[in-house]
C-alpha cells in the first residue's frame, strides 16, 4: 500500500508550540505565580505529587491557568485566568477572539 | 460538551477520591488565592505582552517576537501532569 507523503515526514508531534517555562520565568511577568501553602503541599505529597521536584527547582510555585490572545503587534487583546484551576479558558471563546481579530 | 462540561464532571467524580478534610484544604487555598489580590497582578487587555524566549517540546528556542511574525497568538498557562 502507497504511503502518504504525511506518513514519510519527520513526526510532528504537536501542530502548536508547548513551550517549558522552567523556574515559572515567563509565568511570572504575565504575573501568575503563587507559592501553595504548607497545608496543600502536604496532601499532594499523600497524593504522590512532589512538585518542587516536578519543577525541578525545588519551589512549589504553580501559575494560575490563563489564556491570553495576542495580536501580531503584540498587544494582549483578551485575557482569560481564573485561581480555581478547575476552571479553564473553553476553547470554543478563544476561536470566536480570533475570528474577531481576523475581520478587525 | 464544553470544556467546562467535562471539567464539572472530572471534579464532581473527584469527589469520591478525596477525603472531605483534603477537599476543604483544596478549596480554601483557591480562595485565599483569589483574596491575595494576584489577579490584579495579571497582565491586562491592552498592554504589550511581554517577550520570552522558551524552549519548545524539540529542544528549540522559540520567542514570542517569531510565533507573531506568523500571526496572532494564543499563549495559554496550565498545569497539570500527564
Amino acid at each position: 500500500m502507497a504511503r502518504t507523503p504525511r506518513e514519510t515526514e519527520e513526526p510532528k508531534p504537536f501542530a502548536y508550540e508547548m513551550l517549558r517555562d522552567s523556574g515559572n520565568q515567563v509565568a511570572e511577568k504575565y504575573g501568575l505565580v503563587f507559592t501553595l501553602p504548607d497545608d496543600l503541599r502536604e496532601i499532594y505529597l499523600k497524593f504522590g505529587i512532589d512538585l518542587a521536584r516536578g519543577n525541578g527547582d525545588g519551589t512549589w510555585r504553580l501559575p494560575v491557568p490563563a489564556r491570553f490572545v495576542i495580536d501580531r503587534q503584540g498587544s494582549i487583546r483578551a485575557v482569560d485566568a481564573d485561581p480555581d484551576y478547575t476552571r479553564r479558558s473553553e476553547p470554543a471563546r478563544t476561536v470566536e477572539i480570533l475570528e474577531g481579530l481576523r475581520r478587525s | 460538551m464544553t470544556l467546562q462540561e467535562k471539567l464539572d464532571t472530572m471534579r464532581e467524580a473527584s469527589k469520591t477520591r478525596i477525603p472531605p478534610e483534603a477537599r476543604a484544604v483544596m478549596q480554601r487555598s483557591i480562595d485565599d488565592l483569589r483574596a491575595s489580590g494576584i489577579m490584579t497582578r495579571v497582565a491586562r487587555v491592552g498592554q504589550t505582552a511581554p517577550d520570552f524566549v522558551l524552549p519548545n517540546a524539540s529542544g528549540r528556542s522559540v520567542s514570542l517576537k517569531e510565533l507573531l511574525a506568523r500571526g496572532p497568538v494564543v499563549l495559554s498557562f496550565y498545569r497539570g501532569r500527564w
